[in-house]
């Protein structure tokens, strides 16, 4: 209880920070004297980083940095299309909407854009290798989308010369800009949704896009949907007094990542229902572990998470002759190991913006009894051979 | 002689004996050291883990980084003499390099998967496998034009030369692979004495002795070499030969090494410069087995350094042996004219 208060006092405090900004904006000049009027801020349930407010004739949506919260990490207003450009526009990017020719960096906003019936707004991708799927995939084939390679480097002159309306990319810390595309004078759209720190803030971020991409209705009800859905699972596990433990992952040569006990993936097995080895940490990333530790913490884990991309599905042949004291686990013994085989589910690609198919699997693991059906959409039983 | 080898080796001999008790002793995990004590003379443990986490984890890991020091430290110095060059160490004739890209090829390319019709292995073996065979494949190359080229600081070159192409392909493979492929190689290139399980351990130890022993035979030939290629072959030394017989022997340490640890950075350099400084001459007689010794030590530190954040967390190895190798290197630059090993 004390942590939401907590939270909502955060919220509450970083209204007041954007709102003091914004007044101290508008004792610049007059240009923005219209700011405070009528501004109507939608109202997000999760995101911690987003603002969005309606104003007459725009939309101002102001990212907060999520590596320095007090700054602002970048400020888009978005003018219709159809509209000539209003007067007295605050400090920011303008991006004209609905986006008709948007280059994607990542396969993640990808698959929203095609849940939310945008992807014929997408004209450029990058790492085209990564993207599995179909629809873009198609659509490189036949040239209606054009790669631009790899994503920490594009193809500059392949960029220029496709001149999209916007580039969505992901922000990363201290990564010291985007280079020559930020010279290019199109916006640049800092995808930093996947700083946020709950499932469900994150994919709040599809009213931004939504947005954007003039699909605003859709994004809004799919929102809703994922949110809905997410807290009526969320309420089902809660009646469950058992908690079990849950070992995740496979150690990469001698260290051992689990996930601390604010991490985002932390928050979603605790919200399946299930107790980690380091729930009791505050660290908000992976926590690198020995394997004596993980042994020693996570032997009698009831179960066994996996995932790994490589093109052969791993068996429980297979992982114990990859490491003999993985038969010395009780899930590896009781044959309760769960692996996504990254390589060939769409794991990346749906679960940001649906956090409620990866919280349905995760308590059809944990919880069987609890929801009715067992089919699972990304994680499967290891086969013993 | 003042500096009486004989007491440094015993001094070294204890030194490695304490160290590795508290190898086993401490880790990331507390046992009680009455429980160690217990287990090691064969009782029953209060917990079950902690039997297996001594013997299939501590003991393995213990003895896999005595190894890996005395391999490393041994091939640093036939290298450094072989070469006639203070800098010299395992990882600049490219055979790290080498093991390295194998382990790429494998990790970023084939997906964790080294296979070949119905022939497949996965995981661990396969990346051992493929750094035994990359640093095999770049030591077999430079045995090869060992045989063309003369000069050893020639050989020395063409070494680094090496090292630096399987630098590009691996800079390439890194480039082009996926997150996980780079993260997963980036962890194994950081090093660890953990990748020795103990059924493992025989060969590991059988072939790193194997090398030793080799490495042994040759001191005298390696003492000749101290006086120039010339004066060696007056003296009867077959300079190719002993040449090809100390590629041989590191190439074999280094791999071993390699494939089930990891590209273990500055122990081959520092360590043989340790050793002289400690012995103050460059006579292989003492300054091997020393050197081996230790390498041993070092390595046995380097070890429990790893450990000390406890059930917090890990140390990369890589991130503690330089910390000891390179101020020794800073010395040994820096006093150059003193140290009378040079002059």
């Amino acid at each position: 209880m004390n942590f939401i208060s907590n939270e909502m006092h955060k919220g509450k405090l970083f209204f007041f920070f954007s709102l003091m900004m914004v007044l101290l904006a508008s004792c610049g000049g007059s240009k923005t004297s219209s700011l405070l009027q009528d501004g109507d801020t939608l109202a997000l349930s999760d995101a911690r980083n987003l603002l969005l407010v309606h104003y007459k004739g725009y939309t101002l949506a102001q990212l907060r940095n999520p590596w320095d919260t007090l700054k602002v990490l970048h400020t888009y207003i978005l003018v219709p299309r159809t509209d000539s450009l209003p007067a007295n526009l605050p400090e920011g990017t303008v991006v004209r909407t609905p986006i008709s020719h948007a280059v994607i960096y990542s396969s993640v906003h990808c698959s929203l854009l095609q849940e939310l019936g945008a992807v014929k707004h997408i004209s450029g991708i990058c790492d085209l290798k990564y993207m599995r799927l179909p629809a873009i995939r198609e659509r490189c084939s036949s040239g209606q989308i054009a790669d631009m390679g790899d994503a920490m480097n594009p193809n500059i002159e392949k960029l220029i010369d496709l001149h999209p309306d916007a580039i969505l990319l992901s922000p990363f810390e201290n990564s010291g800009g985007y280079g020559r595309v930020e010279k290019l004078n199109i916006p640049l759209i800092e995808c930093a949704d996947y700083m946020e720190n709950s499932a469900l803030g994150r994919a709040e971020w599809m009213k931004f896009y939504g947005l954007l991409f003039g699909c605003e209705a859709q994004s809004d009800s799919l929102f809703t949907k994922v949110q809905t859905s997410y807290l009526a699972l969320l309420a089902e596990v809660k009646k469950e007094k058992q908690k079990p433990l849950l070992l995740v992952d496979l150690p990469l040569s001698s260290t051992w990542y689990q996930p601390g006990g604010h991490s985002t993936m932390g928050h979603l097995y605790a919200d399946a229902g299930a107790r980690t080895l380091m729930q009791e940490t505050t660290q908000s990333g992976s926590i690198p572990l020995a394997f004596e530790t993980v042994f020693d913490k996570g032997q009698n884990a009831e179960i066994w998470l996996i995932r790994y991309n490589e093109p052969v599905n791993k068996t429980l042949q297979s992982l114990s002759r990859e490491r003999p004291a993985f038969a010395q686990f009780r899930a590896f013994q009781q044959k309760k190991v769960y692996a996504c085989n990254t390589s060939t589910s769409s794991f990346y690609e749906e679960t940001p913006f649906h956090p409620d198919w990866l919280l349905e699997d995760l308590i059809k693991i944990i919880h069987p009894n609890v929801l009715s059906s067992l089919k699972l959409r990304y994680y499967s039983i290891v086969q013993e051979k | 002689m003042k500096n009486n080898p004989w007491r440094y080796g015993i001094l070294l001999t204890l030194l490695i004996f304490i160290l590795w008790v508290f190898n086993l002793f401490v880790g990331s995990v507390k046992i009680p050291p009455l429980e160690v004590c217990n287990l090691l003379l064969g009782g029953q443990p209060e917990r079950t883990s902690w039997a297996f986490i001594l013997w299939e984890s501590r003991f393995p890991q213990s003895v896999a980084a005595l190894c890996c020091g005395m391999a490393l430290a041994a091939s640093g110095l036939m290298l450094q003499t072989a070469f006639n060059n203070p800098l010299a160490g395992p990882s600049i004739l490219g055979i790290n390099t080498g093991a390295s890209l194998g382990v790429a090829l494998v990790m970023l390319l084939g997906g964790g998967t080294l296979g070949a019709g119905v022939f497949s292995l996965t995981g661990f073996f396969s990346v051992v496998l493929a750094a035994f065979l990359g640093a095999a494949v770049v030591m077999g190359l430079i045995l090869l034009l060992s045989t063309f080229i003369k000069s050893s600081l020639m050989l020395l070159i063409v070494g680094i030369m090496i090292g630096y192409v399987a630098s590009s392909a691996i800079a390439l493979l890194n480039f082009w692979a996926t997150a996980e492929g780079v993260h997963s190689y980036l962890i194994w290139g950081m090093g660890n004495f953990g990748g020795v399980s103990l059924a493992q351990l025989p060969l590991f130890v059988g072939i790193t002795f194997l090398g030793l022993l080799v490495s042994l035979l040759l001191i005298k030939p390696l003492n000749a070499l101290l006086l120039g290629p010339r004066y060696a072959e007056n003296l009867g030394i077959n300079i190719r030969k002993v040449r090809n017989l100390l590629l041989l022997a590191t190439g074999l340490l280094v791999a071993i090494t390699t494939a089930f640890c990891g590209p273990i950075a500055f122990i081959g350099l520092a360590v043989p410069h340790l050793a002289r400084l400690m012995l103050g001459t460059s006579n292989h007689n003492s300054l091997l087995p020393i050197t081996i010794l230790m390498g041993a030590v070092i390595a046995l530190l380097c070890n429990l350094i790893c450990v000390l954040p406890g059930e917090a967390g890990l140390i990369p190895l890589n991130a503690v042996t330089p910390l000891i190798g390179a101020p020794v290197i800073i010395y040994v630059i820096v006093n150059q004219r003193k140290i009378q090993y040079f002059n």
